[in-house]
């Protein structure tokens, strides 16, 4: 592919990074703001004022980004991306050097803290970078490659401590252990709810697929607990949840949900039979048997998800690793309880449905029908259709969905330290408690830096698992096409 | 080989097939063609029971399919839907594929296997086999959508308007290859089209349907020349004489050409032509062009006298009549020659022999000649 006549995208990144600089007017990003404690008003220092050498160097470098994305050159990509990169690692490098220079001599109470100038260069660096990948030839692989350089530069900057006179890193510092623990907990919660999605949604979405009745009930549904407002969720399910860990012990959840799964073994032991599907009364029979393990089975996900989610925040180093309580102990001692993880992973994992259940379906129904007729005429069983033909096509979509849902989730689960089940959104909610913006930021970045982790994650995925003969055209040599 | 017992399929409130009772000989292949809706795809389906019957039997070897288990039926029996079907995330050689993998033949054989096959359908296998469908042109997908139904040499070939994505001149060539398998392979085949060039073409029996009946189930000749009722004259066309003479070869009606060698004497030429109006000269068999006494005379030697002809001017043995006339028409002359591979002379056409051949005798002896 050639490039565009013009990059519009790193053209609006290269003007973002020039308005970010200046300060004129009634334009006042600013760039560093110092303050001789926390509660003080402080010094707004604009970029030009705080380091002039490194201000000069960001404009040219912006400048250069908007002219190069403007000339319709080959190798534009690598250009951009090598611009962009610069602008990152001397917009970091700089604040840090003149956060050190105005701590320099300043009481401990003091704090450097970043204004909008900082945050809309960070913005242009976003911007520019996506429109270097998306200049650069479609099916290049080292596309996604070219924002990682800079990437690793800003890496190595605040693991090198470059940034640590901030005030971002004074918080972080004076946290302690905490903001390892609360990221662990983020991470469990969002990691388990969308496995506990993936492992409900698609199937559920296989089901809606094969019958149009299935349908009409599973997408309405999914759509349907997207609208309830997740304080709202949380509220009705603290008083079943409390209900159920005081008095159901672990046993008689365990019995319950063997007890559960009998009508199902009974089903694929009646499936075996081939007069059974012939029977009239089969439909009925199928969906009652369905259906009786619903509520066993919803039990059972919450104690799976519980329990996965303790395993995984132990892992990460948010926690003690959870013990496996007797058998005569109330259900709470697993986790299930009105407030804490249990009612925080209902409600993130049935936000995250949504995506999942659409786009599995979509992906599923979308599946040419000359395919899947040829399928079944050629003799496949229905299984081996989806497995052979329905699903291979349909799981660039899929993965797609929990692209979506992963990134809905990592965001959603700031919300989940309203039922005290922990997470990044502990710190937010502290920083405005005591009024110290700083604070919300060591909230709040961590969770926009995981949301793009992951996005960028599935994408990869997402490619690696299209199947080569659906990717996006790659041309023949022109003579080999012929009837 | 299949059968259909009183055969009845009811959608609803829609009769799509009404008491239909056909039998399919072994190593034949029947077309079912009619307008749209008129059953002929609900009767294909019913063979390898993606459609059951409402009422009546399908038999095939004898046996109801209604007690096969219908993969095992299907994995039997080869399956070309119009649109292909080729599976968009497989390459060419796991399509064809597909059923012996469904089977658990080794990876060996079914490979070798598949090679067998894209070379049977005129896909050099080395160049083909891992290209994806989205990589081939219609007439290719067509192609291994045939190799895949071939894939483990079923007796049995079901063909839903197999030809009808691709465009004219393609699907000739495809009808042709197909033929010329056919022939070769003398499957069971039942095949689904609306088009009465192609029925004509390539079936041994023509069942015409209309409304989810039978309206006549006979040899292509039999139909064309003898239509049954009202419906069966208006679906074969008012040209059906034409169509006729698109199953009858060239080789079977033409007849010995005249001809002179170029290096023979004008005299002997002058002789030749006081019995014939014009003569084909060849150069050692192969033909050059043609001479009438006028050009001799003036020319004074056979050498320099004739009229080159192009090759294309030429049919071949295997053209069908249709063709060559219409080829006559657009030349506007009365005779063509024929000539083999080699561009040999091996005889000519002339307008009265297709005209005497079509003559509505019920029977005229050209007509059984049919390919």
């Amino acid at each position: 592919m050639r490039p565009g006549p013009r990059n519009l995208v790193a053209l609006a990144g290269g003007a973002v990074g020039v308005l970010a600089l200046l300060d004129a007017g009634p334009w006042r990003p600013g760039w560093l703001l110092f303050k001789q404690n926390r509660l003080v008003e402080g010094d707004a220092l604009p970029a030009f004022g705080a380091d002039p050498g490194a201000a000069g160097l960001l404009l040219a470098l912006w400048l250069a980004v908007a002219l190069v994305a403007l000339l319709p050159w080959r190798g534009r990509a690598w250009l951009l991306a090598a611009l962009a990169s610069t602008a990152l690692v001397v917009a970091l490098a700089s604040v840090g050097g003149a956060a050190r220079e105005l701590m320099d001599g300043a009481p401990p109470s003091a704090r450097v803290s970043l204004l909008g100038g900082v945050w809309l260069t960070l913005l242009a660096c976003y911007v520019a970078l996506f429109g270097a990948v998306d200049d650069a030839p479609r099916r290049a692989a080292t596309r996604l490659l070219l924002p990682v350089p800079g990437l690793l530069g800003a890496v190595w900057l605040v693991a090198g401590g470059a940034l640590g006179e901030l005030g971002l890193a004074r918080e972080l510092a004076g946290q302690g252990g905490d903001f390892r623990a609360e990221l662990a907990r983020h991470l469990a919660l969002a990691g388990t709810s969308l496995l506990m999605a993936c492992l409900i949604g698609v199937p559920a979405a296989i089901a809606a697929a094969r019958r149009p009745g299935v349908a009409r009930f599973v997408l309405p549904s999914a759509g349907f607990v997207q609208t309830l407002p997740s304080l709202a969720l949380f509220g009705l399910l603290v008083a079943p949840l409390a209900q159920l860990g005081q008095r159901l012990t672990v046993a008689g959840a365990a019995r319950l949900a063997l007890l559960g799964l009998l009508p199902l073994l009974l089903l694929l032991a009646l499936r075996r039979w081939p007069r059974a599907a012939t029977a009239p009364a089969w439909g009925w029979l199928r969906g009652l048997l369905l259906l009786v393990p619903v509520a066993p089975g919803a039990l059972l996900a919450v104690i799976a998800a519980v329990v996965v989610n303790g395993l995984l925040a132990a892992l990460l180093g948010g926690g003690a690793v959870p013990r496996w309580p007797a058998g005569d102990a109330p259900l709470a001692t697993l986790g299930v309880r009105g407030i804490g993880s249990a009612p925080a992973l209902i409600a993130l994992t049935l936000y995250a449905l949504l995506p999942i259940v659409r786009n599995t379906y979509t992906g599923l129904t979308g599946v040419p029908r000359a395919a899947t007729e040829a399928g079944l005429g050629m003799g496949m069983s229905p299984r081996q259709l989806l497995l052979r033909v329905q699903l291979p096509l349909a799981l660039p979509l899929v993965v797609d969905g929990v692209r979506a849902a992963a990134v809905l989730t990592v965001g959603t689960t700031t919300v989940a330290y309203l039922i005290g089940a922990g997470g990044l959104g502990v710190f937010i909610q502290r920083g405005i408690d005591q009024v110290v913006p700083d604070l919300v930021l060591l909230g709040a970045v961590p969770i926009i830096l995981l949301a793009l982790l992951a996005d960028l994650l599935l994408r990869g995925l997402g490619r690696a698992l299209t199947p080569h003969g659906v990717r996006e055209p790659a041309p023949r040599e022109p003579g080999s096409v012929g009837a | 080989m299949i059968r259909f017992e009183s055969v009845s399929k009811r959608f609803g409130d829609v009769l799509a097939v009404d008491d239909v009772t056909l039998h399919v000989p072994e190593g034949e292949l029947v077309v079912l063609i009619g307008p749209s809706g008129c059953g002929k795809t609900t009767c294909l389906k019913m063979i390898n029971r993606l459609v059951e019957p409402s009422a009546g039997r399908v038999l095939v070897n004898g046996r109801d399919v209604a007690h096969e288990d219908p993969q095992a039926l299907r994995r039997g029996i080869g399956y070309v839907i119009q649109s292909v079907g080729l599976f968009p995330h497989l390459s060419v050689k796991q399509n064809v594929q597909v059923v012996p993998s469904l089977l658990g033949w080794p990876e060996r054989e079914s490979a070798r296997r598949a090679d067998e096959l894209l070379a049977a359908v005129g896909l050099e296998p080395a160049t083909y086999r891992d290209r994806y469908p989205r990589e081939l042109s219609g007439g290719q997908q067509q192609r291994v959508g045939v190799a895949r139904a071939l894939a483990v040499d079923p007796p049995i070939l079901l063909m839903d308007e197999p030809f009808g994505a691709v465009d004219p001149l393609t699907r000739e060539r495809l009808q042709d290859e197909f033929l010329e398998l056919q022939q070769r392979l003398r499957k069971t085949v039942v095949l689904v089209t609306h088009d009465i060039r192609e029925a004509v073409k390539l079936a041994d029996r023509v069942c015409l349907m209309n409304g989810g009946r039978i309206e006549q189930y006979a040899t292509p000749e039999e139909l064309l020349r003898r239509p049954r009722n009202r419906f069966v004259r208006q679906f074969v066309g008012s040209d059906r004489a034409l169509t006729r003479l698109s199953r009858i070869r060239v080789s079977a009606v033409m007849e010995s050409a005249a001809a002179l060698d170029v290096r023979a004497s004008v005299e002997a030429a002058e002789a030749a032509l006081a019995t014939n109006v014009s003569l084909y000269v060849t150069e050692d068999g192969a033909l050059v062009g043609w001479l009438m006494l006028p050009a001799l005379r003036e020319a004074g030697s056979v050498q320099e006298g004739y009229t080159p002809l192009a090759p294309h001017q030429a049919l071949t043995p295997s053209d069908d009549v249709r063709e060559a006339l219409s080829r006559m028409l657009e030349l506007g002359v009365a005779n063509l020659p024929v000539v083999d591979r080699s561009g040999r002379l091996v005889g000519q056409l002339g307008l009265e022999d297709v005209v005497t051949m079509t003559a509505p005798t019920e029977d005229a002896p050209g007509a059984a000649g049919g390919a």
